[in-house]
């Protein structure tokens, strides 16, 4: 069995015990198999703290999208802890997973991010129907008792911080450019100030303009939720706006 | 409390996504939807149709003993004389009608006489022993809604449908044709016969027929002996009054037996008679012969149907699959959203559901326009008597294996979506 290497290019990447908040994410000694046949998959211990963002990258295939299945709970790990905000997932019956997803997790795919049959609105609103806790934290933000209204509002506000116009919100997806499917993605990642933001290469099918404005937007509107965000990537142009970046390496079964 | 809210929820967002996502594929699912449409309709309506004609063939006749006509099959004897479908092949002479109305063994005998048609429905010349005496349904006598029953020369007694499709009543005039079929091209001008009577319908042969007695069959055929009316031969009403008649023949006759232990030793000795070959049958043997041979029709389209069904649900199955293979990715967003594996399951069998349901509801609602476009039809020529009923539990269970049937086959991507959610993957895009 190979063992996968990383580097953590932080300045201080085991001073997770200082801050008062809890680390948004904390991974120790994660190995994944997909089929019972391969040899395990491992990933570097990480720690990060509430609000920071990591770019993770890697070569294709060195398991970027399995390690964000496995931080979303859709996977279970074979070995090795995960904390999510100071919450062990792995000891998570899968309704209590799927339940700690809808709370505290927005997810962003590489391409087809949409549900086709929902407005760009719709779309965006969708986490805080399958949250009752993303859906309060609106409320109370706002302070009104049409949690409705509340709801609608604050989606349209996220949308148009996005740059999405006004006209575009009640069109479905097929209607509108990658680029806008892509920032209504980030708008419902951002949707009731989830915890954690996990993106898989969002910004692949964009041109360098886009994908720069996406990246600032996405980021920009984090840092005002306090969200944590991952962020895999293997365009290295991209590192720079991040706080730590963390490379997989490619495991030498694949590579010979 | 909390965990009611968030089902309630749940439930809701499962309509509401369910919705949308019906009207978004609506054209592919209408298409889904109308081929299972027809294959329920079909199959409903062959089980409804069945049924009814069924019920409608055993209540032509009853507490009729006997059928006696002359020497034929027993099906041929049914067909023409309760039926009048087909014609007789032979006549039953006077003679041997009078030797069985001097039997004792027989409490009463209905004659009747064949041949000649009004616009198409059968005139059948017979006596007051047919109002007297003919039963059908649960043992039910012909009952009048206007008039009375013929008793004298040139007279006529209209069955239900052919006064109402010819909006004739009491009093009106009528001109027989001379012989079957809806175009006569002799007809009996010289002898008008007058309306007295209009029969209670009874969803029987009876209410394509009018009846007449066997005196005006035989004098409305005077100068007729070559086929023809040759004119000044024929008689007026009031030649054919001072004359008296005795038919040569008569078509057939139904009798009722005193004691019916004897019945089949009477049968056997009508079968058996030494100076005409003559045919006595049951009516009840004949029917059930009659019914196991459409039975055999009525078993092979049962099948056909079933095999429309099971294409039906295939074809249901394949598109429904298809479909969810579409949905795969916008599966991965919920369940990347937090939607758990019993809604993603729901949202599969909602769907499903839903076309079923509106399949079912299309169904009835085209079976009872075809019943009602088609009875008409069927009763003007078959004489049998299709009406609108609410379904007998035969018919509810069948209509409810379709949503239940859909549910199964809507139950096998929820299963694969219910087991991806136990070993799911990250934005898995297809195996369904
Ligand atoms: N559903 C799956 N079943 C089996 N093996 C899988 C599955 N998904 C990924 N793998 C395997 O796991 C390994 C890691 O895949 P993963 O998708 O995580 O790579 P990645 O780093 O995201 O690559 P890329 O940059 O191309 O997206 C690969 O060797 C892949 O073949
Ligand atoms: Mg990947």
């Amino acid at each position: 069995m190979t063992k996968t290497t990383a580097t953590m290019i932080t300045p201080d990447s085991d001073s997770a015990s200082a801050p008062l908040a809890l680390p948004s994410l904390q991974i120790r000694e994660l190995t994944f198999r997909w089929q019972s046949r391969q040899p395990a998959l491992t990933f570097p211990d990480i720690n990060l703290d509430a609000g920071d963002h990591l770019f993770l990258r890697g070569a294709s295939g060195s398991g970027k999208s399995t390690l964000l299945g496995l931080l979303a709970g859709l996977n279970t790990a074979d070995n090795g802890d995960i904390r999510l905000l100071g919450k062990s997932i792995r000891g998570l019956a899968p309704s209590a997973r799927d339940r700690f997803r809808a709370d505290h997790i927005g997810v962003i795919f590489q391409q087809f991010n949409l549900v086709p049959y929902l407005t760009a609105l719709a779309n965006v609103i969708l986490p805080c129907q399958l949250s009752p806790v993303r859906r309060d934290r609106i409320s109370s933000e706002t302070r009104t008792s049409d949690t409705r209204a509340a709801i609608h509002a604050k989606a349209k506000t996220l949308l148009s911080a996005l740059s999405i116009p006004q006209e575009l919100h009640s069109r479905k997806p097929a209607q509108l450019s990658i680029g806008q499917q892509q920032r209504v993605a980030a708008a419902r990642a951002l949707m009731g100030a989830p915890e954690l933001i996990l993106a898989d290469e969002p910004t692949s099918a964009l041109d360098s303009n886009n994908r720069d404005r996406f990246m600032q937007l996405l980021l920009e509107m984090a840092q005002q939720n306090k969200t944590s965000v991952v962020f895999v990537s293997h365009d290295p142009a991209l590192a720079h706006h991040f706080h730590h970046q963390i490379e997989l390496e490619q495991p030498s079964w694949l590579s010979s | 409390m909390a965990i009611f809210m968030t089902t309630r929820m749940t439930a809701h967002l499962a309509l509401t996504l369910t919705k949308s996502s019906l009207w978004h594929r609506r054209r592919i699912l209408l298409l889904v939807t109308l081929t299972l449409t027809l294959s329920v309709s079909l199959l409903l309506g062959i089980q409804y149709v069945r049924s009814e004609i069924r019920q409608s063939f055993t209540n032509t006749i009853s507490n009729t003993d006997l059928i006696i006509g002359a020497r034929s099959g027993q099906l041929n004897l049914l067909l023409y004389s309760v039926f009048h479908i087909g014609d007789a092949t032979n006549n039953l002479s006077w003679q041997s009608y009078q030797a069985l109305k001097d039997d004792e063994r027989l409490s009463w005998l209905i004659p009747i006489s064949l041949g000649d048609s009004y616009n198409g429905h059968r005139m059948v010349a017979t006596t007051s022993a047919m109002f007297e005496h003919f039963r059908y349904g649960r043992s039910q006598p012909l009952t009048l809604q206007r008039g009375q029953w013929f008793n004298d020369l040139f007279e006529v007694v209209l069955g239900a449908d052919v006064a109402r499709a010819f909006n004739h009543s009491v009093g009106d005039q009528l001109i027989m044709g001379h012989g079957g079929g809806s175009v006569s091209f002799a007809r009996h001008d010289s002898t008008p016969f007058t309306v007295t009577g209009v029969l209670d319908t009874t969803g029987t042969p009876v209410d394509q027929a009018v009846y007449i007695s066997l005196d005006s069959m035989e004098a409305m055929h005077v100068g007729w002996e070559s086929g023809v009316g040759i004119p000044g031969r024929t008689l007026t009403l009031e030649q054919a009054k001072q004359r008296n008649f005795i038919p040569s023949n008569i078509t057939a006759a139904f009798a009722g037996v005193e004691r019916k232990v004897l019945t089949f030793r009477i049968q056997r000795d009508i079968n058996t008679y030494g100076k005409e070959p003559l045919t006595a049958i049951l009516p009840g043997v004949a029917l059930s012969e009659l019914w196991r041979l459409l039975g055999q029709f009525e078993k092979a389209l049962l099948g056909i149907t079933g095999f429309v069904v099971v294409v039906c649900l295939i074809s249901l199955a394949t598109v429904l699959l298809t479909l969810q293979a579409q949905r795969s990715a916008e599966i991965a967003i919920l369940r990347a959203t937090g939607a758990s594996a019993g809604l993603i399951a729901s949202l599969y069998l909602l769907e499903s559901l839903a076309i079923a349901l509106l399949a079912c509801v299309l169904a009835l609602a085209l079976g009872a326009a075809g019943i009602a476009a088609v009875s008409p039809w069927l009763q003007a020529n078959y004489g049998v008597l299709l009406t609108l009923r609410p379904l007998n539990p035969d018919e509810w269970i069948l209509l409810a294996a379709v949503p239940v049937a859909a549910l199964v086959i809507g139950l096998m991507p929820a299963l694969s979506a219910w087991r991806r959610g136990r070993r799911p993957g990250w934005q898995v895009l297809d195996d369904v």
